[in-house]
C-alpha cells in the first residue's frame, strides 16, 4: 500500500475531516459504482453509499493496512447493499427463474455471442431479485456460495441452484439480443 | 477453463473499473452527519449528566451514616435472616427461645403493623433496614433455662453469642 494512503487512512483514524474528504474524493466513484449494481435506482444507491461511509469512518480502526483498502471499502458498501436488500425483501413479490423462462440452452454457444456491458446489465436486471443477487456476489465480487448462503439467509444449495439457473437465463436473454442486433443489421 | 467459468470470467472483466459520480449534495449529507454535534446540544447533555452524578452523590451523601453497610430488607423471609445480624451477647443460661417466640406471637398489633408495612418493597432499603431493626430492638426478649433450649430456634454463632431467629406472625 502506497505511503500517501497510509497517511490519508492514519488521519481519518484521528478523525481528520480533511482526511476524510480526500478518502472521499478518491474513492466514491467506484463505490457507488457498486452501490448502483446491487440497488434499483440511484436513491436506493446514495443511501447505501452513505450508510456505507459512514461505517467505513466509524470502524476504519478495524481495518489492517495489509490488506487491500479498496477492496475492503467494496465489501463495506456490498454488505451494506444486502442488508438494504434483506430490508427491503419482504416487501418484494418473490418470483422463481423457472416461471420467468423454462428452457435452459447450453453455454457451448454462449462462447460465440458478442454482447456489451450495457446489454449484460440489462439482462441482470432482468433476473428476479434473488437470483440477481447471488449471481451478481459470486460472480463479479467473488463471494463463495457459504457466504453468500449466510448474508442472503439461504440454503447453499439454494444459492447453487440459483447462479446456475441465472447463468442460463443470462445466456438466453443476450442470445436474443444478439440476434436482434444482426436482424437490424441486416 | 470451463465454459461457466469462461463466462464468469468475461463477466467480472466488464465490471472492472466501474465507476459513477455519485450526486455533489450526498458529500456534505454524509459530512454533516459525521460531524460531531454543535454545542449548544454537546452543552446541554454534559449538563444532564452533571446534573444526574450530582443527584446521585447528593442522594449518596444525605443516606444515614452506616445505613449502606446494613443488607436490604424486602420480605418477611428477610427480617428472619437481618435478625442473625442482630447478635446480642448473653449468658448461655439466660436465653428463652420460646419466651422469645411467644412474646413475638403476643406482639401488639401496632408493632405488626409497623413491621408488615416495612416488609413492603421500598425504594430506600437502607432506611427500611434501621427501622426494621430499631424495631426488632424493641422486642421483648426473656430469658429461660438453657435446658430448654431447641437448636432449631436457637443458634450459636460463637462463644457466648446466641441469635434469635424472628418468626412474625402477621394477623388481620
Amino acid at each position: 500500500m502506497e505511503n500517501e494512503l497510509i497517511e490519508l487512512i492514519d488521519a481519518c483514524k484521528r478523525r481528520e475531516p480533511s482526511a476524510q474528504r480526500a478518502v472521499y474524493a478518491r474513492y466514491s466513484s467506484m463505490l457507488f459504482g457498486v452501490a448502483m449494481r446491487y440497488t434499483n435506482s440511484r436513491s436506493d444507491a446514495e443511501d447505501v453509499l452513505q450508510e456505507a461511509w459512514i461505517k467505513v469512518f466509524r470502524h476504519l480502526n478495524s481495518f489492517s493496512e495489509n490488506n487491500s483498502f479498496d477492496g475492503w471499502l467494496r465489501r463495506i458498501v456490498v454488505n451494506t447493499a444486502i442488508t438494504h436488500y434483506r430490508r427491503n425483501l419482504k416487501h418484494a413479490h418473490h418470483i422463481d427463474l423457472d416461471e420467468v423462462h423454462a428452457t435452459p440452452r447450453d453455454l457451448e454457444a454462449f462462447k460465440e455471442l458478442e454482447f456489451t456491458k450495457e446489454e449484460l446489465e440489462r439482462a441482470i436486471g432482468q433476473l428476479p431479485p434473488g437470483y440477481g443477487m447471488v449471481f451478481k456476489l459470486y460472480v463479479i465480487d467473488g463471494f463463495k456460495h457459504k457466504e453468500i448462503a449466510e448474508q442472503l439467509g439461504i440454503d447453499l444449495n439454494t444459492s447453487k441452484s440459483q447462479l446456475s439457473r441465472a447463468r442460463r437465463f443470462l445466456q438466453e436473454v443476450l442470445a436474443g439480443m444478439s440476434k436482434r442486433a444482426k436482424e437490424i443489421e441486416s | 477453463m470451463s465454459n461457466e467459468e469462461q463466462f464468469d470470467d468475461r463477466v467480472k472483466r466488464m465490471f472492472q473499473g466501474e465507476s459513477v459520480a455519485p450526486p455533489a449534495n450526498l458529500e456534505e449529507r454524509l459530512f454533516a452527519q459525521l460531524a460531531p454535534s454543535p454545542w449548544p446540544k454537546r452543552l446541554g447533555l454534559s449538563m444532564g449528566v452533571l446534573l444526574v452524578c450530582g443527584a446521585g452523590w447528593w442522594s449518596a451523601l444525605s443516606e444515614p451514616e452506616g445505613a449502606l453497610n446494613v443488607p436490604s430488607i424486602e420480605t418477611v423471609s428477610d427480617i428472619a435472616s437481618a435478625a442473625e445480624i442482630v447478635v446480642v451477647p448473653v449468658a448461655s443460661d439466660e436465653v428463652d427461645p420460646k419466651a422469645s417466640l411467644e412474646s413475638l406471637e403476643t406482639m401488639e398489633t401496632s408493632q405488626v403493623e409497623e413491621l408488615q408495612v416495612r416488609t413492603e418493597p421500598d425504594t430506600e432499603p437502607s432506611t427500611l433496614n434501621q427501622h426494621a431493626l430499631q424495631s426488632l430492638e424493641r422486642l421483648p426478649v426473656e430469658s429461660i433455662p438453657l435446658e430448654s433450649m431447641e437448636a432449631s430456634t436457637l443458634q450459636e454463632t460463637n462463644q457466648n453469642q446466641w441469635v434469635l431467629p424472628a418468626v412474625v406472625k402477621l394477623k388481620n
